[in-house]
This record gives structure tokens, sequence and C-alpha cells, in this order.
């Protein structure tokens, strides 16, 4: 900021800068808008979803965890819009408290596992060498999971519960982010300014950090909105499965693992409304992922990540 | 080529040394040695302190780390697997059981994968923005958000409610009972079927979308070849390439998948049997069984690698 003050023209060159940059954001929102009217869509529905998690409290009258056996089992109603379950808690409460968990899960070990992918992959991709092949050998065995099993095995270790749920999402996500950022760096590191800034006599940290890993932010982002999604479902099958964030707390998976128990009628609104909040919010997810990604990189435009 | 296949081969050896590895680490080095948490809080038995120790003992558990590793590696390298902790019954005979149902399901998943993504992936590509790709990228959008375990809830439900539908008890083999068979394992195989379909399907669109602009297809259109001619005889060979590819890579995910929806479906599978053995921490049970989840992922990545030549005769693979 001083910088720009304290260029030559003054006080209204420097207000006109500022300016702009204020109106490049609104631009690009446009641009975003305009050129993806699904994932717009999709971001509203995510922004949504965020809403209803943050005030779930003040939404319904319910609490999610309390049992009240008199109302147990009852079908959608005036009162419990989505019924209640076997210990007569609200499942609409319960859906909204759920986005909280699913929410906060997905984006912290997005966060976390793709960050660790950024940094591992900027050293791997440039430095390269036996560093590089011994990275490349331990996101092998990684990978030899499908993501589902490595979580459950990492979480068999530590036990269930909410922070290690999302770290074990988060070790899941870190393959693929290292994959895809160390192919960046490794063509970022060929173009002539990292030639010039090495001439120079930079530190390879301060190549690494202020050369590299700027090229590495957008496709960053790629991968981490396409890996929201995933992380979502993990999350949800985890605890579907009873490995994942234990009962009582509501959690989209572990409602729907409730009803296992109770094969012989099983309540149709309680397999029907956790699942569509699940589905509905990782299909928005997706949807916004792919929009980013068009947006970011137009030339990846139609192509898939995996 | 010859020496391509030598070279992944050789590079297997380190992945799969590092597989047993990543298991053994997770298992003992992770905080909860396995029997210690069967004590404190949420304890599934109560053991006093000597029985503790004669139990640590016999499995075990009171060598050193890599005294265990070893003699874990000793075990498989014999193909002996162990014991459950709570059924004392041989883990490899829990494998011959149910692993062939886990297979048989994972197989015709993929069949089916094939038989609706590949059609619906090459209508999309040549009606392409027409109403027909329109629908199948609808199909594609919603089937890879989908859960998987989610949709086996639903045709359950469906099940349960309208037709007096029970989840199997016993494993009934194909070559026993065909009939009882396919019942219990249809369900979760077009459950699995579909959502690898979507990804098929729309690694089909864009391969054959791909293969249309070559010039050879221009040719042969230039010959006067009919447009069905050219998509049976020259654009779906081609285009199916990647199509194995990513029938590889949903393998993974179908092998993960397969756990949560055979336990939605409650099919005695070996999905199954690992979900109960993280509930109960039947600490060899889960070792052996991820261990096999692993290899087999990775025999298949393997294999998918080796058929690249055999499909496509240009690639080389000499650097």
């Amino acid at each position: 900021m001083s910088e720009i003050v304290a260029a030559p023209g003054g006080r209204g060159e420097a207000q006109a800068l500022v300016r702009r940059d204020d109106a490049g954001f609104w631009r690009s929102l446009r641009r975003f808008v305009r050129s993806s009217p699904t994932g717009t869509v999709a971001a509203c529905f995510l922004i949504l979803v965020a809403l209803v998690a943050i005030f779930a409290g003040q939404l319904v009258p319910f609490d999610p965890i309390e049992a009240n056996y008199g109302a147990a089992r009852l079908a959608p109603n005036a009162e419990h819009l989505f019924g209640t379950d076997h210990m007569g808690r609200d499942t609409l409460a319960r859906v909204f408290f759920g986005a909280r968990i699913s929410l906060v899960v997905a984006l912290t070990s997005v966060f976390v596992g793709d960050s660790i992918g950024l940094c591992w992959g900027v050293v791997s991709g440039y430095l390269g060498g036996r560093f590089d092949l011994i990275s490349q050998r331990i996101l092998d065995v990684m990978m030899a999971f499908p993501g589902l099993i490595l979580a459950m095995l990492l979480l068999s270790g530590v036990g269930a519960g909410l922070s290690t749920v999302i770290l074990a999402i988060a070790v899941t996500r870190i393959p693929l982010s290292t994959r895809v950022i160390r192919s960046v760096a490794l063509s970022v590191k060929e173009y002539a300014y990292v030639e010039a800034a090495k001439t120079v006599g930079a530190t390879t940290p301060r190549i690494m950090l202020r050369h590299i890993a700027p090229q590495c932010i957008a496709p960053f982002l790629v991968v981490a909105t396409a890996n929201i999604g995933v992380a979502m479902v993990t999350e949800a099958a985890l605890s579907f499965l009873g490995v994942g964030v234990p009962p009582p707390a509501p959690s989209w998976g572990n409602m729907l693992g409730g009803i296992l128990a109770e094969t012989f009628r099983p309540p149709w609104w309680l397999v029907v409304f956790p699942g569509l909040a699940l589905t509905m919010t990782v299909l928005c997810a997706n949807l916004f992922g792919d929009a980013i990604r068009d947006y970011l990189d137009p030339k990846m435009k139609g192509r898939v990540i995996e | 080529m010859q020496r391509y296949l030598m070279r992944r081969l050789v590079l297997a050896v380190p992945t799969l040394f590092g597989i047993t590895l990543l298991i053994f680490l997770a298992m003992r080095v992770l905080p909860g040695d396995p029997l210690s948490a069967l004590q404190g809080e949420g304890a599934i038995m109560v053991m006093s302190e000597e029985d503790i120790q004669a139990a640590r003992h016999s499995l075990g558990l009171d060598r050193s780390l890599p005294e265990q590793y070893l003699s874990w590696m000793n075990d498989i390298a014999h193909l002996e697997f162990g014991h459950s902790f709570w059924r004392n019954e041989p883990i490899g005979g829990i494998i011959a059981r149910r692993g062939p149902i886990t297979a048989e399901i994972a197989l015709m998943a993929i069949i089916i994968s094939w038989l609706v993504g590949i059609p619906v992936g090459i209508v999309s590509a040549i009606w392409r923005n027409k109403w027909p790709d329109t629908v199948a990228r609808l199909f594609v959008i919603l089937f890879v958000a989908v859960p998987s375990f989610w949709i086996a809830l639903l045709i359950l439900l469906v099940m349960i409610l309208g037709f007096t539908y029970r989840p199997p008890i016993t494993i009934v083999y194909l070559w026993d009972d065909p009939w009882a068979n396919l019942q219990m394992c249809l369900g979760p195989a077009f459950v699995l079927g579909i959502t690898v379909a979507a990804l098929t399907a729309r690694m089909t669109r864009s391969a054959t979308m791909e293969v249309l602009q070559e010039d050879y297809v221009r040719t042969a259109r230039a010959k006067g070849l009919t447009e069905s001619a050219l998509v049976w005889r020259h654009v779906l060979r081609n285009a199916l390439l990647p199509v194995v590819t990513v029938s590889g890579v949903a393998l993974g995910g179908l092998l993960g998948g397969s756990v949560a929806v055979e336990r939605a479906f409650l099919v005695p599978g070996l999905g199954t049997s690992l979900v109960t053995a993280v509930g109960e921490r039947d600490w060899m049970m889960i070792q052996n069984l991820v261990l096999l989840y692993g290899v087999v992922f990775a025999a298949i990545n393997l294999l998918i690698d080796m058929t690249y030549g055999w499909l496509d005769p240009r690639i080389r693979f000499d650097n």
C-alpha cells in the first residue's frame, strides 16, 4: 500500500489504483457468473448450506442431541417437518447441525491435506533428485490404498473422533495434490525468470517461495475445490460405517448408519433426508469445483481431475 | 517393452514393502496399542493386569517393533494370516470364504459400468450438445455426486417396504445356487457399477470427441463410410484406451466404495469383515485385510499399465 501512495503522481493516482483493484474483484466475479451460471447457482446453494450450518441453533427449536422418547419415530408432520428418529430427536435439527460437521470436516481436511500437498509438491518438483525420487515412492504407497480404506486404517490406529477423522481424510488428500503441484513446479522451474533469479543469487527457499509457489496457487485452488466433494463423501462413508464422527454428534453419515439397526421397518424419512442433504451439497461442491476449474484454467475445460 | 515391464515390476517391490510398513506403523506406532484399546474409556471387556500381560505375550506384542514386523512378514511369506482376535478363526479361511463374494461384486460392477458407461459416452459424443448429450451429462453429474451407499440404502428401503425383502444371512456362491447368489450380489454390483459408469461415460465422451477430430476419421468419412461403421470400426477402438485407465482408477474407488455398499446391503463380503474388524479393533484382521486390499489394488494398476502397450502399439516405453 505504502508503495502505491509513494508513487509519483501523488494521491489521486493512488486512489485510482486502489479503486481499480476493487473493481477488479467485482469484474472477475461478474466474469465468473457469466462464464458459468450453473457454478454460480451451486455456489449460492453452498453459501446457503454454510448459513444453515452457522445458524442451525436459531433455525430450529429442537435440540439435535437430547433424547425425547415421547416423540420417537414420528413420521414427518407439521411440528417435525422431517420426522424424528428412534430417540425422538428432530431430523430437521439433526440435518441442519449435520451440515456443520460436514462442512467443517470437508473444509479443514482439504485445507490441511492440500496445503501439505502444495508445500511437498513445490519442494519435490523444484529440488528433484533423490528427495523427489523418495517422495514419489512414498506417494506411490499412499496411493496404493483406496482413499476410504486408507482413512479406515489410520482411524483404527488413532480411534474415531472429529479431529482424527479430519486428519485421516487430510492424509488421503495429500498424494493427488502433491502430484499435481509437482508437475506444475517441474514446468515452472524451466522458465527464464527462475533462471534469472538464480543468476542474481536468490537462495533456493526464496525461489521456491517467491517464484515457484505463486504459480501453483491456481492449480492448488482447482484441486482443492475438486477435493471438497470427495472429502464430504469420505466423511459420510466413514461415519456411516461407524468409524467416523461418533454419535450422538449428528453427522449426515452416522444418521444413515443408525438405520441399519432397524432393518425390519426402517423409517424412510431417516434414509431420505440426510442422504438428500449430503447429495445436494456434494453435487453443488462438484459443480462449483468444475466452474472454478474452467474459470481459472480454460485449457482444462471439460477435462476430468481424478 | 520388455525392459519397461521389468522396470515396473522392480518398482512394485518398494511399493509393496512401503504398503506393509505403512500398515504396520499405523497399527502399532500411532497411539493406542491393540490391547490397551480394549481397556479404558468405552472398553469392550474388562481384563485383569495379569491377563493383559499374558495376552500381550501370547500375541507377541511384548517384543520389539522390528521383531514384530519381521515375524509378520515371515507369516505373510508363508501365507499364514493369523487368527481373528475375537473369533479365534483363521483369517485365511475368512478371506477364502468371503473373498469370492467381494470379487464377484467388483467384477460385475465393472462389467455393468462398461455396458452402461461406454454407450452413454458414445451417444453423448456423437450427438454433442443435442438433447441426448444433455441427458447423458445430467446422468454423469448426478451419479458422480451421489454417494453409492446412499443409493444402496434407498434401494434396500424400497425392497424392504415394498417387497418383503430381507438381507442375506449366509454366504451363497454362484456355483451353488446362482439365483440366491445373484439376489445377494446384483444389488451392490448395480449400485457400484452405475456410479463407476458415470466416470466411464465422461471419459468415453471426451475420448470419442477427441478421436472424431483425427485425420483418419475425416478420410474414412470422405471415402463414404457410414457413420455407424465409422464409430464401430475406427473410432471406438482408439477411444477406449483412456476408458481402460479410468476403469482401473475407478476400481480403487470401487474397492473402497464396496466396503460401504456391502455394509449397506449387509452382504457378507470382505468389506463387511473389515468394518466389523475396525469396530472391534481386531488388529490382526485389519492388518491383513487392508494389506489384501492394497496388494490387489497395486496389482490391478500394474496390469493396466501393462495392457497399454497391447491396446495401443504406438505407445513406446523407452524412457
